[in-house]
Formats: structure tokens, C-alpha cells, sequence
């Protein structure tokens, strides 16, 4: 038995990582925010891709091509079954980052308009709007909790867009996006979710939501790197503007015209990451198995033991502890005195065989705001158990007495 | 299988020109050493083999096609499918057979034969698109683009229906009052979704004859025909791209076999001939003696054939289509049940616009359904009932209703699939 919510599942079985040792110690991976782990599932379906007839797609006639174009757009049905979207709503992309700067360089925005932004926000989720437009920052209170009194606040000065961070890659909070976003509409905000850190442990039905845009990655639910999803309304991935011109985003062209594809397909010129679909399309099919609805309880109660265990720690101070909050498998803490933390992350992975993740998170303004340097954060995907995150205080324990 | 003996003397006489005319006939006759001569009623089960769609794909064109014709002949049509499968194939006949075949087949249904053969008759096709979804229905093609030269005009849509966008819906109801046709020849789910959308705008598509075919009509997508046109409006009809027009449903409703126009053998599971009530594999030859003659075809369509004869008055055997095998619910027993078997239990509530059940597991399903507004919470009761009456009470149906449900890749929409078995 791996953990108490998935007890039928043999996670040591699909996941071989689970079982490599560094120096003879089992590795605890808890750095699932940045990427997770990969089942053996999909990384056959992608080997499939590759140890076949790998052709191109949407690019011809043969046999081939019309089967892997098919596998291909399956992965975009199975990621709208997932979203509860269309199916033409669903754009492929490299990544969460290329999401947000498909919409930020694909809308128009002119001198004066503005876009808010949480302070919490992971840096692709800022700087691209940053580039764009005046930014309105929603700021946090002392203890590193989104003021939301503040965001309301800042609606009234009427964006044009507003970009909204679902759940945080420092502190795992998850905020209310549904009534955020309905305020957001109610000024006329075009808006924006980043969802890379919530699509991976729960359901986010889109059709619920009043949100125009969403994007995530696939390497953080278990899927290949390199290929990520832009959710986006119809008729606004109609009225954004191409990203990237080239191949396989037009109907015709001439010498000095072109006319641009239907939607999702102008959206991704070139050749796509075929064998990346082919993976998600896996990585889907092992998180539906599982159960959304249990992976959301997993979420939430690997969090809270995270956080019961790092407040009996006087030695911590967690960003963000703030209580009765929707709060997921992430948490983040520095270590008072300590500005670096590199020696402890590289003594918890060669020592210890722990994986966990310290620095600024991509979110430095958020982290020099609540820290004094940099933070250590962990983070768990379905494999782990309490047991693992028990084991993570334990050897920071036996190192506080000899570091800090 | 009691046959008429002119139609078993068309069958062999087919085999034998399939013989001397079609290489990959006269082959595979050669390798088993059937003497087409000797062939009778006894013993062509025996000795002739079946054939199915990788036989035609792979032979295409040079070990299919008949002596004498190309593939650039004036009199052939080119008919090219993805397929309900996925599997495609590009098939030639001659034209003349083609249509042919359609009347003979419309012969069980004096209304729709009235205006199918009428001169200049105009028909409107609302499909799956045969073509990758990225070239399909472009905003480039025009009402010309789509014309093709027996006067039907194949209306734009897009290969996920679902998705196809409301000013694409505009252009095909637009095209519709353009084109004034004279008969609508569509898949039913494809046309259901159209209905709909004339009811959104407010509008009321032309009163004029209805045949559906590509897949099968369910229930849901019947009621919302029939809210629009009479029964006597209403055809269901089989065609295949292989063959073109199989059976077609008469007046008292029962599908007949176009037994003019074909050879048909219903088979078991062992291959042997089913009987009337039992599930049977539709296998189909050719008896017109055309460019690519078909000899006991296996269609992959899972049929019942009806007892008893017909109130129509038709002599021609009546079927009912269960399903393609592939698309059987499998439960754990070994214990299969049909689409059809599926649908019916589903029935026509008048809160379901469209409703997909998947098989997962053998006791896991999702059931996703798009309803209108008539629905009300637990609405579904009654069908989740009925469903767990046949497959079993301690079945998993997972209920998602949704607004979208994907189409599938060959652009036909699948109502219900059944697990997917690793071969």
C-alpha cells in the first residue's frame, strides 16, 4: 500500500523512477510542482509514436499519416472530455509559458490598457503581460495570502484583461477563480487562468467557469515536456492573432496573402509534438483511472499534512500558514537565518535521496516579498504518501542540528 | 438458406466473371482450386472465400479492378471513405450500377423512389466530410465546390460535428434555401444537430423527403426528425461506399435488402447461415458485373434478420441493424449486447438532444448526454434503470452531462462504444 486514497494501485509497478536509489537510498521525489514523475503507460504510447511509422500529421495521404493524425486529434478530444470543452477550443502548445505568450502577443492591446496580475504569480504568468500593457498588481498580505479585497478593488480600474493564477507553485493555495472571474467579466475583462499547477489534481470543468483562456502543461500530470494546452472560447482564439506563421495554420496562400486556417489549427503552425500528444493522451487515460474526485482529496489532504507538520517546526516559517484556506500538495517555508539553501537541497538529495526544489520558484517578486532569500518547497503528485512527506521533516530535523 | 434461383445464377455468374476478369479473384480461386463451373448452392460456402476491406485496400487498383476498365474511365464514379472503422478505402464503379442499385433498393418505399427518380431531382447531403478535418469544409468552398454531377450538393460541416461553428450552420441552412432540394440524403445525428439549430434561429427546415444513412438513426435522433417531418417523410436506408445503396426501410418501417440489386448472406459467428432472429454478419456480393466486383464481402455489420413477411408486401428478406462488432458492449461473462440493444433501453426522453455510452472496463461505463430544457435533475434515472437492468445492477455508469462530445475520427458520431479489446 503506497498511500491511503489509491490503495488498489501499484504505483511501484508504473512508475519506475519510484524504485531508483541515489547511493543505495530509495529516492522520495517531491518535487512534483516542477514536473512529475512518468508512467511506464506513457512513455509506451509515446515509444509508439517513434517506433512506428512516425509520420507527420495533417500532411498528406498515406496510410500512416490518416493513423497518426488520428491519434493525434484524439488527444485533443480526450483533453476537452477532460475540460469539458470543444473540441476545436483546444490548442496545442509547447508548454504552459507559450500559452500565456500566445495570448498576450495574440490579442491587441493599445496605450492605456491594462491588465491585473496576482503578486503571487508564477513568472510566465507576468512577464508576458508585463510587455504588453500596465500591469495592476494584486497585492498579498503579510502573511503571503492574496488580498482579495485589493484584486476587487483593482477591477474597478477596468482592465482589459485579467490573469488570474488558479493555484500557486510557492504555497499551493488555491484561489476562489470562479466568483474572481465572474467580477472579472462583469467589468468586461478578457479572462485568463493560469492552471498549471490545479489542472493536474483537479476537475476545472471550463464550461462552469466565465474564463476565456486557460493553459497548463503536460509534464506536470504525468504527460511528455515539451507539450502543453491552450484552452481558449471560440470566438476568442477566433480574434487572436497567430502566434507563429508557417506551415499547417493555412488554407491558401499567395504571393502577398494568406488566409489562415480554422480554429485550433491556425494556432499551431509547423510540426507539432506528435508524440507528446500521443503521452498526454496516456498520462489522461492513467488520470481518469484514478479518479479525479480522489486525486482532489489526495491534493488536499497531502497538503494539510504538509502544513500540520511544518507548524510544529519552530525552526520553519511557512509562506503563506494562513488557516482555512483551499490549500493543495505544495508548500513552500524558509529557514530564518539561512538566505541560501542550495547546501540543504543538495545534502536532502545526495544524503538522503529527497528531491525537492529551493530557489525563487519563478515567482521572485511573491518570494523576496515573504522571504528573506530563498525557499525550500515540496511537493507531491498521487504516488506519494504521507509517509513521504513524514520522512522529508524527519531528515530536515536531524539536519537542523548540525546547519541551522 | 432458401434462396430464389435466378439470384444464386446472378451470384455465380458474378463469381465467374469475377474469375476471368479480376486478378486478385482469379488468384485466390487458383491458390484453393475452385473450379468456378462446378460451383452450386451446396457448395460455394465451402469453397469460395470471404473477403473484407484490407482484401480491396491492399489489391487497389490493379488487383481488383476488371479487365478493360482504368481508373480514369468515363463511366466510373470514384467513392472514397475514411470509414466507420477508421479503416479508409477508395472504391470505382460504374456509375450506371451505382444508380441502379439505388432504385432497385428504393423499389420497397414508392415515395422516396417517386422523388428520387424524378428528373433533375435536387438532393442535399449533410455528412461527415470524407477528408482530414484540417481541409474539410474550408471557408474557401462555395455551393459550386460541393456540387457533385448527380445534382447532390454536400453541405459544409465541420469533421467534429460539435464544433462546427454557428456561421457554418448559417451557410448550410443558407445553402439549403438556395439550393431548394428535393430530398435530404444525411447521417441522422448529423441532420438532428441541423434540426436543432433551425429550432435555435427560429426556423423550419423544407418539408420535403428524408433518408438516413451512414450510421444508424437512434432513438433520440428519430424523435427529433420526427418533430419536423411525418413518418411518411422518413426513411432509414444502408449504403456503404463500397457497394452504394444496400436496403431501405418501406412504409411499415421494416429495412429490406435490396435482393435485386445483390447476393446477400447472413452468417454466424461460425460463418455458417444465420436464421431469422439471430445475430448475423451481412455479407454482401455483387451481381452486376461491374469494375470491381465484390464476392462475399464481409461488411462488419451486425444484423437481425425479422421473421415473417412484411405488410409492405415486399418479398425481400428485412433486417434490423444491431451494430458494428467492434462497437458491442463485452461483459465480463462473455455475454455481448448491441448498440441497438443499447439505444433502445435509452429510448427517446424528450430532455436528451444526443447521449454517448462508453465501455471502460466490463462493468465500467461513462454515460455523457447532452440535454435540453427539458431536463431536470435526475431525469436519467430511468435510464441508468434500464441500462443496469441489462448489464447488470453492480455496473459503474459514471453520468457526465456535457456540451460537447467528440465526434469520432472517421467524422461519423458513435452512440455507443464498446471497450476496446487489445487484438
Amino acid at each position: 500500500m503506497i498511500n491511503n486514497i489509491f490503495k488498489e494501485q501499484d504505483f511501484i509497478k508504473d512508475f519506475p523512477a519510484l524504485s531508483k536509489m541515489i547511493d543505495g537510498t530509495k529516492v522520495t521525489y517531491l518535487d512534483n510542482a516542477a514536473t512529475t514523475l512518468k508512467p511506464v503507460s506513457m512513455v509506451n504510447a509515446v515509444n509508439e509514436y517513434y517506433l512506428g511509422i512516425s509520420t507527420n500529421v495533417h500532411r498528406g495521404k498515406s496510410y500512416s499519416l490518416e493513423e497518426v493524425s488520428n491519434r493525434y486529434e484524439q488527444c485533443r478530444y480526450a483533453v476537452a472530455e477532460l475540460l469539458s470543452c470543444s473540441g476545436n477550443e483546444v490548442v496545442f502548445t509547447r508548454n504552459t509559458t507559450e500559452g500565456v505568450n500566445l495570448v498576450a502577443n495574440g490579442l491587441e492591446f493599445d496605450e492605456g490598457d491594462k491588465i491585473l496580475v496576482s503578486s503571487d504569480s508564477h513568472h510566465s504568468n507576468f512577464l508576458p503581460w508585463m510587455r504588453q500593457a500596465q500591469l495592476l498588481t494584486v497585492r498579498t498580505r503579510n502573511d503571503g495570502s492574496l488580498d482579495l479585497d485589493h484584486y476587487y478593488e483593482l477591477l474597478q480600474l477596468n482592465p482589459k484583461l485579467v490573469a488570474i493564477n488558479h493555484c500557486s507553485n510557492v504555497t499551493g493555495v488555491y484561489q476562489p477563480i470562479e466568483p474572481m472571474l465572474r467580477a472579472a467579466k462583469e467589468v468586461g475583462a478578457i479572462t485568463f487562468v493560469d492552471a498549471a499547477q490545479s489542472i493536474p489534481h483537479r476537475r476545472v470543468n471550463v464550461t462552469q467557469l466565465e474564463v476565456d483562456f486557460l493553459t497548463f502543461s503536460a509534464h506536470k500530470m504525468l504527460g511528455p515536456t515539451g507539450i502543453g494546452i491552450l484552452f481558449g472560447r471560440q470566438a476568442m482564439l477566433n480574434n487572436l492573432q497567430p502566434l507563429n506563421l508557417g506551415g499547417g495554420m493555412v488554407n491558401w496562400v499567395e504571393k502577398d496573402s494568406y488566409d489562415l486556417r480554422k480554429i485550433p489549427h491556425r494556432h499551431e503552425a509547423g510540426t507539432p509534438h506528435i508524440a507528446g500528444a500521443y503521452g498526454l493522451s496516456a498520462a489522461i487515460e492513467y488520470i481518469q483511472n484514478l479518479g479525479l474526485e480522489a486525486m482532489e482529496s489526495h491534493d488536499k489532504s497531502m497538503g494539510q499534512h504538509m502544513l500540520d507538520l511544518a507548524l510544529e517546526r519552530d525552526y520553519l516559517r511557512v509562506i503563506n500558514s494562513a488557516p482555512n484556506l483551499d490549500r493543495g500538495a505544495v508548500l513552500s517555508f524558509q529557514i530564518p537565518g539561512l538566505s541560501e539553501l542550495d547546501d540543504i537541497a543538495r545534502i536532502l538529495s545526495d544524503s538522503y535521496g529527497i528531491i525537492c526544489r529551493n530557489g525563487h520558484l519563478c515567482a521572485q517578486p511573491y518570494v523576496d516579498e515573504h522571504s528573506e532569500g530563498q525557499v525550500l518547497r515540496i511537493s507531491a503528485y498521487v504516488y506519494n504518501s504521507e509517509k513521504d512527506v513524514s520522512r522529508f521533516f524527519s531528515c530536515l530535523d536531524e539536519l537542523q542540528g548540525v546547519m541551522f | 438458406m432458401n434462396m430464389e434461383s435466378p439470384v444464386l445464377d446472378k451470384f455465380l455468374e458474378e463469381v465467374e466473371y469475377a474469375y476471368q476478369n479480376v486478378p486478385f479473384y482469379r488468384k485466390a480461386l487458383d491458390k484453393l482450386g475452385v473450379i468456378t463451373g462446378e460451383l452450386c448452392q451446396d457448395s460455394y460456402q465451402q469453397k469460395l472465400p470471404l473477403t473484407d476491406k484490407r482484401d480491396y485496400r491492399k489489391n487497389f487498383p490493379i488487383g481488383v479492378l476488371a479487365k478493360g476498365f482504368s481508373l480514369n474511365h468515363p463511366m466510373l464514379n470514384k467513392s472514397q471513405s475514411s470509414g466507420t472503422t477508421g479503416e479508409r478505402l477508395v472504391t470505382f464503379e460504374i456509375g450506371m450500377n451505382l444508380l441502379q442499385r439505388a432504385i432497385t433498393c428504393t423499389q420497397v418505399n414508392p415515395y422516396i423512389q417517386d422523388v428520387f427518380t424524378q428528373p433533375n431531382r435536387k438532393i442535399c447531403r449533410y455528412a461527415a466530410p470524407n477528408c482530414s478535418d484540417v481541409e474539410c469544409a474550408s471557408p474557401h468552398s462555395t455551393l459550386q465546390d460541393r456540387l457533385l454531377a448527380d445534382g447532390t450538393l454536400v453541405l459544409p460541416v465541420y469533421h467534429d460535428l460539435l464544433t462546427t461553428s454557428p456561421q457554418l450552420v448559417d451557410r448550410a441552412i443558407d445553402e439549403i434555401e438556395q439550393y431548394k432540394p428535393d430530398l435530404f440524403y444525411v447521417d441522422p445525428t448529423h441532420f438532428a444537430f441541423l434540426l436543432r439549430e433551425y429550432k435555435k434561429r427560429g426556423l423550419t427546415p423544407p418539408r420535403i423527403p428524408v433518408i438516413t444513412s451512414y450510421s444508424a438513426a437512434t432513438e433520440v435522433s428519430k424523435r427529433q426528425i420526427l418533430e419536423f417531418y411525418p413518418k411518411t417523410h422518413f426513411a432509414e436506408f444502408l449504403s456503404s461506399s463500397e457497394m452504394g445503396w444496400i436496403a431501405m426501410q418501406c412504409p411499415s418501417g421494416r429495412l429490406h435488402l435490396n435482393e435485386e440489386s445483390f447476393f446477400f448472406e447472413l452468417l454466424d459467428r461460425n460463418y455458417e447461415p444465420a436464421m431469422a432472429g439471430d445475430l448475423a454478419q451481412l455479407c454482401i456480393s455483387s451481381i452486376d458485373q461491374g469494375a470491381l466486383p465484390h464476392l462475399r464481402y464481409q461488411t462488419g455489420d451486425m444484423v437481425t434478420q425479422l421473421h415473417g413477411n412484411c405488410e409492405c408486401g415486399s418479398k425481400n428478406r428485412s433486417i434490423v441493424i444491431e451494430g458494428r462488432e467492434s462497437n458491442f458492449i463485452q461483459l465480463g461473462d462473455g455475454i455481448q449486447h448491441s448498440p441497438l440493444s443499447i439505444d433502445r433501453l435509452i429510448g427517446a426522453p424528450d430532455w436528451l438532444d444526443l447521449y454517448q455510452l462508453e465501455q471502460i472496463e466490463h462493468e465500467k461505463f461513462i454515460l455523457k448526454m447532452i440535454v435540453n430544457k427539458k431536463y431536470q435533475a435526475e431525469s436519467e434515472n430511468a435510464v441508468i434503470s434500464n441500462l443496469k437492468g441489462l448489464l447488470g445492477k453492480s455496473v459503474d455508469i459514471r453520468l457526465e452531462v456535457v456540451d460537447y462530445i467528440a465526434s469520432e475520427r472517421s467524422g461519423k458520431f458513435q452512440a455507443v462504444k464498446g471497450m476496446k479489446i487489445d487484438k
